[in-house]
């Protein structure tokens, strides 16, 4: 059973988000996606050594793409959540929705 | 588009140790290029620049919690530090903005015992580390031979030797010496005595100075035939020439012969010792082989890849084949060499400084002490809180981290008024200086609030924090739950909650007193022995007397009789004046700041080349003694009849009769006095002791010699009068001009004023010591103070309760008088202790002017002991004020 930290459910959720968007999920969009959803400032170094603790657990994989010239010829690297990525989040999420059965009248009041 | 190239480049740097460098690098190039086709090229120029800043940042704070961890420190702070910290900074000012008074009094007595301790770090900085400001100080060096009997490393060289330590060294070059001449210098607004070096070729160059004006002396200055060119300083410039544009090439009279002014110095140099004009030093052939005499101070700048340590090696090498050829003369020496810094320190000046930093340093320790009973205090209200904190799980690390952050912000906070306190004391102590000092004092003004200082302070600040903070931090850390919930909210008012916390009360009023005491000790040493020197007993008696003083130029007065002439044609004047007692010459007065002396062969005792007698040497008019009162002892003053034809005669001191006759008549003996290659000379009369100079020539054996007999043309006359010595200057002035016009006549002034001057240093010293002491002594009374009340005011309950049960008042006031008295008490003793210990050390530094006695330590002790009982006192009245009923409800 994996722990996840906050800020590990955000970025998860920001790569499954981007994979399903044209541009596919790399730092670039999962960064701005996380800024634009939860409007707080996401600093690159945390951003990626968030990322890289998470392949380090296996909850992520990454593959790097063709070198462009637009990066200084570099490659993007595009991240997609493992089949334990995906457990991990279920499981985050199920206490979440547990914890809060019979609380909704009080969670969902006008946000 | 590409990004910023410079930028880019910072922005790599910043990552490189990343292994997600290329990914960030990366994104931030395509988020550039995104930016730029939308915003335009100078915008996204701006982002970028911005977003490096953050890059750069975050990772100076990667590897700033890198460098932590790796001390160990991460534990303390958490994995988050920034975070966490900022979370306690912001509890830390809630809790001190609480209780304003509290902080304040603490922030008051932190900031008066760091800006204390930051002035004196500064003076040392300023008067002992870095006094000059010439040009890679720390390559020049001061080349001395240095003896047991000679140990001062200025003035301390040969000519002969200087002139061949400057044909064959090669670890040093531009060899300079000096030779200290002060000279009369007439051509300017009026007269003056100024002081005056000769110096030699090298002198300004080694130091790397260049004129303001003008030239420094040419090869061709250097010629025997000196004193034809002079430079002079920016003050004298100012003073005495009224800052002429023409005064190169301007003719004045040195010691009555003429010489050109061929350049100013810069405006900040008065090196050494505050010159004011520079004369080539040339040698005659017979003095350039003289190496008996041992008068030059000599420096030089090491060459490059060289150390002392090589020169010294170099020059010892010499030295001991030197040593070998010219034994007589260079007997028990040594080359040692060293900076030049240091070789130019007064003698004592260390010492001095570091006892003033020693008393800074315990006034720090003492209002350190009053800081943790403060925090004590308040960390006995915070007990209740604490205690629920630690019940509900926070770990007891967590609390005294909070609690250490906070008294580390308690004693950040304190650093701005350390900085002005600083700041006064600083200007103080330089205000309080007289000018005639400063001259001698390299580096005074140099002394202000700069880098260093602040740097300082706020380490202080740092170090005082963590350990005045740890104390009460780890006490709080311990509050029992229980106790503190039992004790139903009043924050642990009651016996229970603070057993330890009595404990280290008790401890602190103790430690206040043994602090306080020997700083006290010291003090008031200090203060005794400046008094004793400043208006005790000086061996004759300096009130109603004025003196005055010229020294008569060669050119003018060339042989014995011209001086002897002047002598008596100016004690006839000043007979004149119907308001003087008495008049009489010296070659040397009391409290002149400087010496005379000579060796001596006693008729019937055998000569010890090593150890030769060596004693002050005095020529006087036959009134002196009497002009002086110096009392004779034995045999007759100097009479009418000691004139030149006459038989030689001398007075000597009793401390020269009693050292070397052994208790035998001295009278009629006979002695000779190699400083004037006298034959026998007959001693006619044994005079009383003097202090000649606090510093360093009390009491000492001194030979007088009458004027008439040898001729001097250093004359100081000293006039004794009714009235107000202050008031004969003019008919004094007047007196010296129907003599000789054109001789300067300088230091005119009363004795007591010469006196006083000359213990200027000696005053200062004592002034210092003497704040210290108050100081210290108001910070213990206020700790003792709060200590006392606090324990009454926790103990308020069992007071009522006393007096409830039928106790009086004067019991109550007894009890709690009686345990501050026990404290009190043991404070003194331990603080006796201690000042005994240190009392060697502080004589020592005081330079012997005083001594710790029984009756000093007893009158410290008793005194501090009455302010302790004083301060406790009016608590302990409170406590007998307690309303038993009301005490008894709450």
């Amino acid at each position: 059973m994996t722990y996840l930290g906050e800020f590990e459910q955000l970025v998860l959720l920001a790569i499954l988000q981007c994979d399903e968007a044209p541009g596919g999920a790399y730092t670039v969009p999962i960064g701005r996606l996380i800024s634009e959803k939860t409007g707080r400032d996401v600093a690159r170094g945390a951003l990626h050594t968030s990322l890289e603790r998470l392949e380090a657990k296996g909850l992520v994989s990454s593959k790097l793409g063709e070198p462009l010239a637009v990066r200084g010829g570099r490659s993007r690297r595009y991240f997609t959540v493992t089949r334990e990525g995906v457990a991990a989040l279920q499981n985050a999420r199920a206490a979440v929705v547990n914890l809060s059965a019979g609380l909704e009248r009080l969670l969902d009041r006008k946000r | 588009m590409t990004p910023p190239r410079f930028t880019s480049l910072i922005a790599r740097l910043a990552v490189r140790r990343e292994v997600w460098r290329d990914d960030v690098l990366g994104d931030v190039a395509e988020e550039f290029a995104e930016r730029a086709a939308a915003d335009g090229p100078a915008a996204a120029t701006r982002w970028y620049r911005r977003e490096t800043a953050r890059l750069a940042g975050d990772a100076a704070r990667r590897r700033l919690r890198g460098a932590l961890a790796a001390l160990g420190v991460l534990f303390f702070i958490g994995d988050r530090p920034m975070n966490a910290l900022s979370g306690e900074l912001r509890a830390a000012l809630r809790a001190l903005t609480r209780r304003p008074g509290v902080t304040a009094a603490i922030l008051l007595t932190l900031a008066i015992g760091l800006g204390v301790n930051a002035a004196i770090f500064d003076s040392i900085d300023s008067l002992m580390l870095k006094p000059f400001a010439f040009k890679d100080i720390d390559r020049l060096v001061m080349v001395t031979e240095l003896s047991d009997s000679d140990p001062y490393p200025k003035e301390n060289v040969s000519p002969a030797n200087f002139v061949d330590f400057t044909r064959d060294v090669t670890t040093v070059t531009g060899l300079a010496a000096y030779e200290w001449s002060e000279l009369n210098l007439a051509g300017g607004d009026r007269p003056e005595r100024v002081a005056g070096f000769a110096v030699s070729a090298n002198f300004f160059s080694t130091l790397g100075v260049a004129p303001a004006m003008g030239r420094f002396f040419t090869p061709e200055s250097h010629v025997r035939g000196g004193h034809h060119e002079a430079v002079i300083s920016d003050r004298l410039w100012r003073n005495q020439f009224g800052a002429a544009a023409n005064i190169i090439g301007r003719e004045v009279h040195i010691d009555g012969e003429p010489a050109q002014v061929v350049g100013v110095a810069p405006a900040d140099f008065a090196f050494p010792d505050g010159a004011d004009a520079w004369t080539p030093l040339a040698f005659e052939p017979k003095e350039a082989a003289n190496r008996a005499s041992h008068y030059l101070t000599v420096f030089g700048r090491l060459t490059d890849g060289h150390s002392i340590k090589d020169a010294e090696a170099e020059l010892g090498n010499m030295y001991s084949r030197l040593l070998s050829e010219h034994s007589d003369d260079l007997r028990g020496r040594k080359v040692v060499v060293m900076s030049l810094t240091s070789g130019m320190i007064d003698v004592g000046l260390p010492t001095i400084l570091m006892m003033w930093q020693a008393a800074a340093a315990f006034v720090l320790l003492i209002g350190c002490t009053n800081v943790i009973n403060l925090l004590l205090a308040q960390g006995a209200e915070r007990q209740r809180e604490l205690a629920i904190r630690l019940a509900i799980g926070a770990s007891r690390i967590r609390i005294v981290r909070q609690l250490l952050v906070e008294n580390l912000t308690l004693s950040l906070a304190a650093v701005p008024g350390a900085l002005a306190v600083a700041w006064l004391t600083l200007k103080l102590m330089t205000a309080a200086m007289p000018p005639a000092l400063i001259r001698f004092v390299p580096g005074w003004d140099r002394m202000h609030v700069d880098g260093p200082l602040m740097a300082w302070t706020i380490l202080g600040a740092a170090i005082t924090g963590v350990l005045f903070g740890l104390l009460p931090a780890i006490h709080a850390s311990r509050a029992s739950v229980l106790s503190a919930v039992k004790s139903g909210g009043d924050g642990g008012r009651t016996q229970t909650a603070g057993q330890g916390r009595n404990r280290a009360r008790r401890i602190l009023v103790v430690a206040e007193l043994a602090l306080a005491l020997p700083l006290l000790v010291a003090s008031a040493m200090a203060v005794s022995g400046v008094q004793k020197f400043v208006t005790g007993n000086q061996g004759y008696d300096p009130n109603g007397v004025l003196r005055a003083s010229v020294v008569l130029p060669e050119a003018q007065y060339k042989d014995d009789a011209a001086l002897r002439l002047f002598a008596d044609r100016l004690l006839d004047e000043v007979g004149r004046i119907p308001s003087i007692t008495a008049a009489a010459t010296g070659s040397l007065l009391p409290a002149s700041g400087s010496n005379r002396s000579s060796d001596l062969e006693i008729e019937g005792r055998p000569v010890d080349k090593d150890n030769p007698i060596t004693v002050n040497f005095r020529i006087v008019s036959p009134q002196y003694f009497d002009a002086l009162r110096i009392p004779i002892r034995s045999g007759r003053a100097f009479g009418s009849l000691d004139r030149e034809n006459g038989q030689r005669v001398a007075i000597i001191s009793e401390s020269l009769a009693s050292r070397y006759f052994n208790g035998d008549n001295p009278i009629g003996r006979r002695m000779k006095i190699r400083r004037i290659e006298s034959d026998w000379v007959t001693i006619a009369g044994v005079s009383g002791d003097i202090i000649d100079d606090w510093f360093a020539n009390r009491n000492v054996p001194t030979i007088y010699v009458p004027e008439a007999q040898t001729p001097t043309r250093s004359v100081n006359l000293i006039a004794r009068t009714a009235g107000d010595p202050a008031g004969l200057e003019a008919d004094i002035r007047r007196a010296l001009a129907n003599v000789d016009a054109n001789v300067p006549a300088y230091q005119v002034r009363t004795m007591t004023n010469a006196l006083k001057e000359r213990t200027t240093g000696l005053r200062f010293i004592g002034g210092l010591m003497a704040a210290f002491g108050i100081i210290a002594l108001v910070l213990a009374a206020i700790g003792i103070y709060s200590v006392m009340a606090f324990y009454v005011t926790l103990r308020r309950k069992e007071m009522g309760l006393r007096l409830a049960l039928g106790a009086t008042p004067g019991d109550v006031l007894r009890m709690t008088l009686g345990q501050a008295s026990r404290l009190s008490l043991i404070g003194v003793a331990i603080g006796t202790v201690a000042a005994i210990a240190l009392a060697r050390v502080i004589e020592q530094a005081l330079l012997g002017v005083a001594t710790a006695s029984p009756l000093l330590f007893a009158t410290v002790g008793v005194t501090l002991f009455a302010i302790a009982s004083l301060a406790s006192f009016m608590p302990a009245r409170e406590a007998t004020k307690v309303n038993p009923a009301a005490t008894l409800r709450d």
